[in-house]
This record gives C-alpha cells, sequence and structure tokens, in this order.
C-alpha cells in the first residue's frame, strides 16, 4: 500500500528550462548531518527594523517576558526568543549590507527557556474573513519568507488575494536550495517534513488551493524521501501534490527561475509570482505556518546552516532569532579569526556582516570566510556575465554605468531585474565585485525615486493648497461683490467724493 | 564568450580564469603561427619580437607610475604583450626595431591608456599602432622579403596579395603556374602560417575564451564575397575564397585581433553583424583598396561601430512583463471553491 503510494508520489524533472545561469562547483558540507539545537545564549538583540521599515516596541525596560511574548509590531510582529528580562533598547546594527544603526531590543536570557502558553486559532468559516482572519494570524505570529528575502507572509498572501481576480490556483512550495553550500531546507525536510506538507495542505484548505506543486533539486535525495514519505502519510482530502526536480544549475532556487522551470513563464521587472496565480512559499515558512496554524505559536527561531572556508566543522541547526552571531559562533566552537569575514546568506549573494550582528529570521546561512582581496583588474567586456545572467540583463553594461554614474542608462540595461545571485562574480575573469555593485545602485535607485515621489507628492500638496487659497479667495471676492449689490453699489470709494 | 564560466570550470578548476591566464594563453596559441613565420620569413622576427616586449613592458610601467596604479594592477594583465606581439607579427620582418618600438608604444598609448587603459579603449590598440606605422613608413612597411626557395627576387617585395591584383589580365590557373610566390592556395608559406594561426584560434574556441561567431561570421563573409566575385578564375577573377582565406594575415586578424573582447560587441547578434562587417570590408581593400591587405583598416572601421551594433541589439528592460516561452504553462486544476 505504502509502496503504491510513493508510486504515486512520482517526482517528475521539471518540463521548462531557465535562460542563463550555471553549475557552480562546491560541495554541501554539511548534507546528512543530524539536525541540531543551539545552546541558549545568555543575551538575544533584536534590531527593531525590518527591510526599510521601522518596528514599535511593545515592552519596556525591566518587563519579564516568556518565549513567544510580543516585543515590537510593526511591518512584521518580533517575539521574545526566550524567556528573561527586558534590559532596554540600545543603537545596533541592523540586519543589512549597510548596518545602519537603528533601535535594538536587548533581552537577558534566565535560562529558563519558560513559554507563553498558545492556543489553536480559530479561523472563521467564510471564505472571505477566513483569509482576512489567516492574514491577520501570519502578522501576528511574525511569519516571513524563510527563504532569504524576509518579505512579510501575510503581505504576500494580501497582494495575492487582492491581485489575482481568478484567484490562487496552485502553492509552489521551493525546496530548491540551489545556493552551493546551503542545507537548511533538506536538513528541515529530514527533520519535520511532516510538518511542512501539513503546513501546506492546511493552507491550501484554508485558501481553497487545489494544487501543490513541491520542488527540489534533482540531487536532494535525503529531501526526496522525507517529502515522499511524508506524503504516503498524509489523509485523504489534501490538495494534489506533485513532486517536480529542477537541475543542479545555479540560481535554481530562485523565485522567478523556479517559475520559468515550471511554467514556462519569465517574469521580469516589477512582476510577481501571485500575477499569474501561484503563491510560493519556503518550506521553512511553511513549517512556521503549520505551528502558528495547529498550535497559534509564533516564529522565534529558524533553521540555519554555518559553513564556509574558513569553518572546519560546518553545523546546520534551529538557531534563536536575535541570537549574536559572536556568541552564536564561540558557543559552536567555531573561531572567527582576523581577517576573515562572515557573510549573510551563500557565497555567491551573501554580504559581510557586522561583527555585532544578530541571527534575523531571513538568515538561513552563514559563511565563514577569508575577506578577499579587492580587483586590481579591469572590466574587458568578455560579456561572460551576460552569458550567464539568469535574469538576461547585462551585468558588463550596468558595471561600465555606474560608475560614472548613469541612473537612465541603468534602469534601461534591467537594474531592477537583477536578482543579486552573484552568478556574474564567479564568472567575471577580472574578479569584479559586480553584484556588490548592483545591490549599492540598487538601492541608491529605490532612494532616488523615493525622493523624487516624496517631491512630486509635496508638490501635489502644494498645488492643490494654492488653488485652495485661490478659490476662497475668489469665494470671498464674490460674496464681498454681492453684499455690496445689496447695499445699493455704495463702494466705500464712492464715500471718498 | 559562450563561456567561461560554463566550460572552463571543469577544466581550470573552481575559480574562474584570471585576465591574465587568458592572456597567457592567447600568446600561447599564437606560438606556432609566430614560429612558422619566423622560420620562412626570417629571424629578424625575433629582435622586433624582444624590442616591441621590452618596449610594452615599459610603457606599462611609466603609465601605471603616472597614472596610480600599482604594477600588477596594471601589468599583471597582460595584454600589452599580446599588443606587441600582434604589432611586430603583422609587419614585415625587415622593418627597423625602432619603427617597431613606436608602433608599439603609441599602439598603447594612443590606442588603449588615453582612453583610460585597458576595458575602455574603443579600439584594439595592436591595430592602432600598426596602422600608425603602416601610414608614416608604407615603403617599409610594405616590404615583404619572399619565402625561401621560391626563386624570386628577394627584394621585389611583392606578396601573392599583390601578385593577384596586378596580374595584367591572365587567368588565375596561369598565375598559379607562373608565379612560385602564389604557391598551392594562398601564398607559398604564407599558406602554412596561416593554417598555423587558424590552429591556435581552434584552441582558444576550444577552451571557450574567443566567440567562434567572430572568425566564422569574418571568414564566411569574405568566402562569400570571394565566391561571388571569383567568375571561375577568369582573367577578372579576384582570387578563390581559398587563396582569400590563407594569404596575407587573415587567420591572425580573424582569430586573434577581431575577437578581442574590449573593442568588440557584447551581444552575440551585433557580434555577428561586426564579424561580417571586417569581413566584407577586408574584401573590398583587399581587391580595390590601394592597400594590398587592409585588415587593420577594416578593423578599426568595424570597432568604430562597436558601440552602434551594441546599442542596436541591446535589450531594454521592460517593467513587469510575464513573457510565456513556447509550450505556455502547467495545467493547474483551478479550484471551484471561491477563494474570496
Amino acid at each position: 500500500m505504502a509502496e503504491t503510494l510513493r508510486q504515486h508520489h512520482q517526482a517528475r524533472p521539471a518540463p521548462y528550462d531557465f535562460t542563463g545561469g550555471l553549475r557552480v562547483p562546491g560541495a554541501r558540507r554539511t548534507r546528512g548531518q543530524p539536525v541540531q539545537q543551539a545552546p541558549l545564549a545568555q543575551w538575544y538583540r533584536l534590531p527593531l527594523h525590518h527591510g526599510t521599515h521601522r518596528l514599535r516596541a511593545r515592552v519596556q525596560a525591566g518587563d519579564q517576558v516568556k518565549r513567544g511574548d510580543l516585543l515590537a509590531d510593526g511591518e512584521v510582529c518580533l517575539h521574545a526568543p526566550t524567556s528573561g528580562t527586558i534590559h532596554g533598547i540600545f543603537q545596533g546594527p541592523a540586519l543589512h549590507p549597510a548596518a545602519t544603526s537603528v533601535p535594538t531590543l536587548h533581552l537577558q536570557a534566565d535560562g529558563q527557556d519558560l513559554q507563553r502558553r498558545t492556543e489553536p486559532p480559530r479561523l472563521p468559516t467564510a471564505p472571505a474573513e477566513r483569509a482576512l482572519a489567516l492574514q491577520q494570524l501570519l502578522h501576528h505570529c511574525g511569519i516571513v519568507g524563510l527563504g532569504g528575502a524576509g518579505y512579510p507572509a501575510w503581505r504576500k498572501l494580501s497582494k495575492a488575494l487582492t491581485q489575482q481576480q481568478s484567484g490562487i490556483h496552485a502553492l509552489i512550495i521551493n525546496a530548491v536550495e540551489s545556493e552551493p553550500e546551503i542545507c537548511s531546507d533538506e536538513a528541515l525536510l529530514r527533520d519535520d517534513a511532516d510538518g511542512v506538507i501539513d503546513g501546506a495542505a492546511r493552507l491550501c484548505r484554508l485558501l481553497g488551493i487545489g494544487q501543490c506543486l513541491v520542488a527540489l533539486a534533482q540531487d536532494n535525495h535525503d529531501g526526496l524521501n522525507a517529502l515522499q514519505g511524508a506524503l504516503s502519510r498524509r489523509p485523504d482530502g489534501d490538495p494534489a501534490f506533485s513532486l517536480w526536480l529542477v537541475g543542479d544549475k545555479y540560481p535554481a532556487g530562485s523565485e522567478r527561475q523556479l517559475i520559468q522551470s515550471l511554467t514556462g513563464i519569465q517574469l521580469t521587472g516589477s512582476a510577481h509570482p501571485t500575477d499569474i496565480g501561484y503563491l510560493c512559499h519556503n518550506p521553512g515558512t511553511l513549517h512556521a505556518m503549520q505551528r502558528a496554524l495547529t498550535q497559534g505559536r509564533p516564529l522565534t527561531a529558524r533553521l540555519l546552516t554555518i559553513t564556509g572556508p574558513a569553518v572546519a566543522e560546518p553545523w546546520h541547526g534551529w538557531v534563536r532569532i536575535g541570537h549574536p552571531l559572536q556568541a552564536l559562533l564561540t558557543d559552536l566552537g567555531i573561531a572567527w579569526p582576523q581577517g576573515c569575514e562572515l557573510l549573510h546568506g551563500c557565497s555567491l549573494t551573501g554580504w559581510p556582516l557586522h561583527p555585532d550582528a544578530v541571527v534575523g529570521k531571513e538568515s538561513y546561512g552563514l559563511i565563514l570566510r577569508e575577506r578577499p582581496a579587492p580587483p586590481t583588474l579591469p572590466c574587458i567586456r568578455c560579456s561572460a556575465c551576460t552569458d550567464i545572467c539568469p535574469a538576461g540583463i547585462d551585468p558588463q553594461t550596468m558595471w561600465q554605468y555606474s560608475d560614472p554614474w548613469h541612473p537612465d542608462i541603468l534602469d534601461k540595461a534591467g537594474l531592477d531585474d537583477c536578482l543579486k545571485c552573484g552568478a556574474c562574480d564567479l564568472v567575471c575573469p577580472s574578479a569584479l565585485p559586480l553584484t556588490a555593485r548592483f545591490r549599492w545602485a540598487q538601492t541608491e535607485r529605490w532612494q532616488a525615486r523615493e525622493v523624487d515621489q516624496r517631491a512630486a507628492l509635496a508638490r501635489q500638496r502644494y498645488e492643490r493648497h494654492q488653488q485652495r487659497l485661490a478659490a476662497a479667495d475668489a469665494a470671498a471676492r464674490q460674496r464681498r461683490e454681492a453684499r455690496l449689490e445689496r447695499l445699493g453699489k455704495r463702494r466705500p470709494e464712492d464715500w471718498l467724493d | 564568450m559562450r563561456t567561461v564560466a560554463r566550460s572552463l570550470l571543469p577544466l581550470a578548476g573552481p575559480q574562474p580564469p584570471g585576465t591574465a591566464h587568458i592572456m597567457r594563453l592567447v600568446l600561447l596559441a599564437m606560438a606556432p603561427g609566430m614560429l612558422l613565420q619566423t622560420l620562412f620569413l626570417g629571424p629578424a622576427y625575433l629582435i622586433n619580437l624582444g624590442v616591441a616586449l621590452l618596449t610594452a613592458l615599459a610603457v606599462e610601467r611609466l603609465v601605471n607610475r603616472a597614472r596610480g596604479v600599482s604594477w600588477p594592477g596594471g601589468l599583471g594583465d597582460g595584454s600589452a604583450l599580446v599588443t606587441a606581439a600582434l604589432v611586430v607579427m603583422a609587419a614585415p620582418p625587415a622593418v627597423s626595431p625602432v619603427i617597431i618600438a613606436a608602433g608599439t608604444a603609441l599602439g598603447l598609448l594612443l590606442g588603449k591608456h588615453i582612453y583610460g587603459g585597458l576595458g575602455n579603449n574603443p579600439f584594439n590598440p595592436a591595430m592602432v599602432g600598426y596602422a600608425i606605422i603602416l601610414i608614416s613608413f608604407p615603403e617599409t612597411m610594405a616590404h615583404w622579403p619572399a619565402p625561401p626557395g621560391t626563386g624570386v627576387d628577394a627584394l621585389s617585395g611583392a606578396t601573392a596579395l599583390e601578385v593577384m591584383n596586378h596580374r595584367d589580365g591572365i587567368t588565375v590557373a596561369d598565375l598559379y603556374q607562373q608565379s612560385p610566390l602564389l604557391g598551392q592556395l594562398g601564398g607559398a608559406y604564407w599558406e602554412w602560417i596561416n593554417l598555423a594561426y587558424a590552429a591556435g584560434g581552434v584552441f582558444l574556441i576550444w577552451r571557450r575564451l574567443i566567440d567562434w561567431r567572430i572568425p566564422a561570421m569574418l571568414l564566411g563573409t569574405l568566402g562569400l564575397l570571394s565566391a561571388l566575385y571569383y567568375d571561375s578564375g577568369s582573367s577578372a577573377s579576384l582570387g578563390s575564397p581559398s587563396f582569400h582565406w590563407l594569404s596575407g594575415g587573415i587567420m591572425l586578424a580573424a582569430f586573434f585581433v577581431a575577437t578581442d573582447p574590449v573593442s568588440s560587441p557584447t551581444q552575440r547578434q551585433a557580434r555577428l553583424i561586426y564579424a561580417a562587417l571586417i569581413g566584407s570590408l577586408i574584401f573590398v581593400i583587399r581587391s580595390w583598396g590601394a592597400y594590398p591587405d587592409g585588415i587593420a583598416f577594416a578593423i578599426l572601421l568595424a570597432n568604430a561601430c562597436t558601440p552602434a551594433l551594441d546599442r542596436l541589439v541591446r535589450r531594454n528592460a521592460t517593467a513587469g512583463q510575464i513573457a510565456p516561452q513556447a509550450g505556455g504553462q502547467i495545467r493547474t486544476q483551478s479550484s471551484d471553491e471561491d477563494v474570496r
């Protein structure tokens, strides 16, 4: 019986391929290792910041909190990673390449790790109310995309529900970790594939999605086995699950590239998978959703891979959000030598972290490696980057026109489409830091556009204000004329005679 | 280059080949052709080569010091050595080393550094240097020695291309009978030199360091035009495709100069147009121009078109575009239940 069910969940190769990309050498060193638990830290630090949004603290210095208590809300809700005392709010680096100084909540752990009692949420039965309640639940549980972008799950859902008139017709579980070193999703599937599948099934049922596509890398045998086992244990009444294998080309796990591999549709510019009726989630996110949907538990920990050339014994396991990185490395017995940098993400997309940075919800991997030497060679326009660019844009043109700064040409060349996947860095014969430049250029463009928008808004407001003043003036003049009319055309100047 | 990444990684280890490594391989690929050219045309090439390489090193060092660029950064790319070798091999062996040194130095200075160094030069530096000395010393630069054993007056300085152009109305077949300078196909010994350069070029294509499109399109256009004007070898014929493919510096130009990544277009379609332009210009200058072999001018003219060609085919970003591939999308069952 189990055998036939497994047969039923036979994995198929993805029907399409995406443009560009390349095979990245390197091994996943933590593949197959047991999933561990990071020891509790004495201090946790939580930047009151998510993406470009500030968060409001909901606790005060001296408050006693338990694990799962709300600490801050806003775009994303933050919860206490363990029980302890709120020490205060100090300045600390944001989890961002610029490491801007932002207010950071300090929590002193008491070591008991007490949990707040949570209850399974009750969602209304009417579809419209249920979708809204689901968004609220995801927001209150602080769930964001755990695949690296950290996009709030409630926002993704609300966009999907408001933009797509014909509804979402499929959920895609993106378990393709195409990054060369990272094994977090694979570890999660081995650890708790049932939870992931259960979360996906619940989400599908709540939203009335009939189909769930699970995509994973073709060499991820452990993950595939775990998924097939979990699927064979499922009761009836589930959405139709199907397993899809994508090739080992990087960046197959990037959302747009995966959509292209599965559907043959290439999304560019500001298009999202929800525009074509797909809701795309990382297994970690679905696992967190399952916790939220079944137990009402907020997101306070995530799976994380720590590896890199400078790490003797790579590690992966569950880490609480807000764990200071230096303390984490020390606790795990990993030395952070001088001249080494800790990258947030994988070695291709990652950016160097501030020494005081902490584990965030979007931290899926940490890479410790020697700081690379600054580039000494110029671009020779060899086009190696253009040939492999998965977004189909022209990195060397963007490199050329980002210094000196030509924003018009950059926009035209497709700067906004850049995934910052790092493939161009890998093939550049002059070893130029292309991705870092593009990350900076994108931020610069976004800021400039925001300033433009604000200026346009201010101009609009000023013009409307002027119009209102003119209208009020005209009305007053009219009233005066009318009154003079009533008084028999005796104007003040007439009295002077 | 399709692509350094995809196929070189297994050959060159996890790191992509550096720019200096690429230039070393280019010099290695040029070596067989250079060797044959030296053997057939005279050991003077060795002196010129030494002078040109030393000049290149000196110019790079001086310019890097003036620009405040560190030594490995400026010279580490090795491209100046390729430039020097190209200037030497494009010129006849009897040219004075002083002229060669001047050509190399001016090529590097006016062809490369004046624009901001490697990567910013619109023209191929070697062709700039060669064109400068070709125009400045037309007599010396046109003076090619006859290869040994052809029995031709060694001082006549005529090449196969000139013989073909000034043959006074005899058929091509008769010409091959009359003039031992023509060899079997494209000029005595020159056909072997060209084949050696072509072999080096194929090596570079195999290592995916140059784009096969450029030499293929260049030689294809040249062959097509010469076939159109071959006129079955009559007295008005302009020479057969094989003659044009194997005479003069054509293979050196097709595989080593036209493929220069800096001065050639980056987009694939643009490269095809660029190579076709060079091929047809070479044929036009050879057949109806004042110079027997117009490769340098053809390449410089095509270099000038490179930015325009790139702009012609460059992709423009379209915001929010959803482009379906042929074949459409996976059929998914849409749910009956209304979401909202």
